[in-house]
């Protein structure tokens, strides 16, 4: 089942045509990451998804559900049905690692406190932070606050988790961390990693997009197709550059 | 509401009130760069001087900041004829204000000296910077970028400060209004139009200094918001 | 020298300690109502002044308005001005009222840019992660913004308090029994004026450099967590 269409988006950041006719559906289940070069607008896919940006044509689906991201209803459904996990981690400062995890589930979707709670400590149980329910952001390390950020992503019990660049900032150890939980949820949920990582995308994703910075700067996608398909066969020459290393 | 707002009144007087815009501007230039002279020399006694200049100069710095500028005019005005010393009503407000704006120039000075980074000065000596290229190159771009805001918004409450002027007779703006006012009795309508006058010329200082920060010092200022 | 001990013990009479003790008290009123009412409406001009709707618009460029002229006046000419519009509308007589209203708008004015201030101080990444979890705007500044917001506007906002009880010195131009026209009250009835500003300046020094020294402490403590 298709769980997330996107068709011919346009986005801008003002004047800057950050996404062009990008058209892509994940299935439902599917680990799906996105490569490419810094600006090629991977994160800005991401950010689509969950309404932080507006695109300006073209439409998206989640779960065969057209979304109007300017309608509060839909935006509602589409932040309850995804969760984002950001690239600097944006954990709230001034709450400990518990408040964190439980305070979208209880303050916003309006969940019974006892229940968000077990939950809570079940999730972060399940990252290894079990013993950190009462420090606060600052204390953790990257590795540490990274977990955080994906728990308290799964307290919404979103269907579709998006991850921006989740081990970009860390070291192998807290890398392979990451990838093991990745691995874990990929049963019950829909996973889309932005990476700039290409040996993380082969090893993780069922399939891979590839985004590039066109001549006129904008965001092409330029080839999408099932992982090991991208990295042994490329169909396009700009993604066999990109894979190979060779740059014009 | 027995009144009426009759602008008309007042229009005649308007080149007379601007003028009085243009003592303001004296008053608050010549204050503001002996309280910067002087605020300069404070602060070099406080970072380098010993221990008893340190006492006095923190005593001064103090003593102006944690008092009104108007009851310091007042003392200067009122109490220094008493030991014979008799000031004109232009020059004690002059003095006032330079004493005050000294110790908070003081102030604001030391914490540039203080932002001087020594790794940068460091650098500048293995690469065989004398003290005075040192002092052009990297200390003196440096600290003029991180005083010219905080210098720029003490200006601008100085210019407002220059108002207290009136209460001695001072014919700078606010000055000039209270004559208008007391000759046409209009005073809303002047009273108004003064503060429409201080806008005005806060906005420009606030643009003009803006212009020269960003050009000459590279430091940023807001105009609004 | 020889008048002021003279004049000593006449000047220190119960009368006139309790005298100046009340004028304090006024003068310490002013400027704690002052900024408890700024500190109210500054925030909510701070929060409705962060909106993006664009329905709100012209609420947003009232807010801009308001706030640029109550800063942009000299604090004597905003007092002359309300005091001569409270003439004519009548509704009350009593200076001092005249005197807080005077000071709450100009208070409420600086205290907004204060608080907006801190709220920009937040890194705009909280705002992304809470819209992410769909936090209405309001939810994020209780939950998200203002606990980490408070730390960036406390010392600037206590900083202003003690500043203000400075500026309240120009109440007295009006008539308000504060301290400086308690000052001039004296020195009208013959005092010494060296010993009676003096005095004055005396008060608002035991005044201002405690709270200065709290405040001081309160953000090594605040910057040491």
């Amino acid at each position: 089942m298709q769980q997330i269409k996107i068709n011919d988006i346009n986005a801008y950041y003002d004047d800057y045509h950050v996404l062009n006719n990008v058209s892509l559906s994940i299935d439902k289940g599917h680990i799906v990451s996105i490569i490419g070069p810094s600006g090629s607008g991977k994160s800005s896919l991401l950010k689509l998804l969950v309404g932080l940006l507006l695109p300006k044509s073209g439409t998206i689906s989640i779960s065969n559900k057209i979304i109007n991201y300017t309608n509060k209803d839909h935006l509602n459904y589409a932040r309850n049905k995804t969760a984002i996990v950001f690239q600097q981690y944006n954990l709230f400062q001034n709450m400990n690692v518990l408040k964190n995890v439980c305070i979208a589930p209880y303050k916003i979707q309006k969940r019974k406190k006892e229940e968000v709670e077990e939950q809570a400590i079940k999730l972060l149980d399940k990252v290894g932070l079990k013993n950190k329910l009462n420090s606060y952001p600052e204390e953790l390390s990257g590795g540490q606050q990274q977990r955080l950020c994906i728990a308290r992503a799964l307290a919404i019990r979103p269907d579709i988790i998006l991850l921006d660049e989740p081990t970009s900032a860390l070291d192998p150890i807290g890398t392979v961390k990451i990838e093991d939980l990745i691995n874990v949820l990929k049963n019950d949920y829909t996973i889309i990693i932005v990476t700039h990582n290409m040996q993380q995308a082969a090893r993780v994703s069922d399939k891979t997009a590839f985004l590039l910075s066109g001549e006129d700067r904008c965001g092409i996608l330029i080839e999408y197709d099932y992982t090991q398909n991208i990295f042994s066969n490329p169909k396009m020459k700009e993604t066999e550059d990109y894979i190979t290393g060779r740059f014009s | 509401m027995g009144y009426t707002l009759i602008y008309s009144q007042v229009t005649e007087y308007i080149p007379y009130l601007l003028a009085g815009a243009w003592i303001s501007l004296q008053i608050v230039i010549l204050a503001f760069s002996g309280g910067m002279f002087f605020g300069l020399i404070l602060a070099s006694i406080k970072t380098f001087g010993n221990l008893t200049l340190r006492r006095i100069v923190i005593f001064y710095v103090t003593f102006f900041t944690n008092t009104p500028q108007l009851v310091q005019i007042y003392f200067l005005f009122f109490a220094l004829p008493e030991i014979g010393i008799l000031l004109s009503p232009f020059v004690a407000v002059l003095i006032g204000m330079t004493l005050n704006a000294a110790a908070y120039m003081c102030e604001i000075q030391r914490a540039g000296f203080l932002s001087i980074r020594q790794n940068e000065l460091d650098a500048a000596r293995t690469m065989s910077f004398s003290i005075v290229q040192q002092v052009r190159f990297v200390i003196l771009p440096h600290i003029m970028k991180v005083l010219f805001p905080p210098l720029s918004n003490h200006y601008i409450l100085m210019t407002l400060g220059t108002s207290m002027a009136a209460i001695f007779g001072v014919e700078e703006l606010t000055g000039r209004a209270f004559n208008i006012n007391s000759e046409t009795f209009r005073s809303v309508e002047i009273f108004s139009i003064t503060a429409l006058v201080y806008i005005i010329i806060t906005f420009i200082a606030t643009l003009l200094l803006a212009i020269i920060g960003k050009y000459f010092f590279k430091a940023k200022i807001r105009i609004i918001q | 020298m020889d008048r002021l001990i003279q004049e000593l013990p006449s000047f220190l009479s119960i009368w006139n300690i309790i005298f100046l003790l009340k004028a304090m008290g006024v003068t310490f009123l002013l400027s704690l109502i002052g900024c408890l009412v700024g500190f109210s409406f500054g925030t909510l001009l701070a929060i409705f002044r962060k909106t993006k709707s664009a329905l709100l618009i012209p609420l947003r460029i009232l807010i801009v308005i308001y706030t640029e002229i109550f800063r942009r006046v000299p604090f004597l000419v905003s007092l002359l001005l309300i005091f001569y519009i409270f003439q004519i509308v009548k509704i009350t007589d009593s200076l001092f009222i005249i005197a807080i209203v005077t000071v709450c708008l100009i208070a409420t004015a600086f205290i907004s840019e204060i608080v907006r201030s801190g709220l920009e101080s937040v890194n705009q990444t909280q705002w992304d992660a809470a819209k992410a979890m769909n936090f209405s705007y309001y939810e994020t500044l209780k939950e998200v913004i203002f606990p980490q917001a408070w730390k960036v506007i406390f010392p600037p906002a206590f900083s202003f308090f003690i500043l203000f009880i400075k500026d309240t010195a120009l109440a007295s131009q009006i008539g308000v029994m504060e301290l400086t026209f308690a000052g001039k009250v004296l020195n009208n009835k013959g005092f010494s004026p060296i010993l009676v500003f003096g005095t004055v300046l005396i008060l608002y020094f035991i005044l201002s450099f405690p709270l200065d020294r709290f405040g001081k402490y309160m953000e090594r403590k605040y910057a040491t967590n």
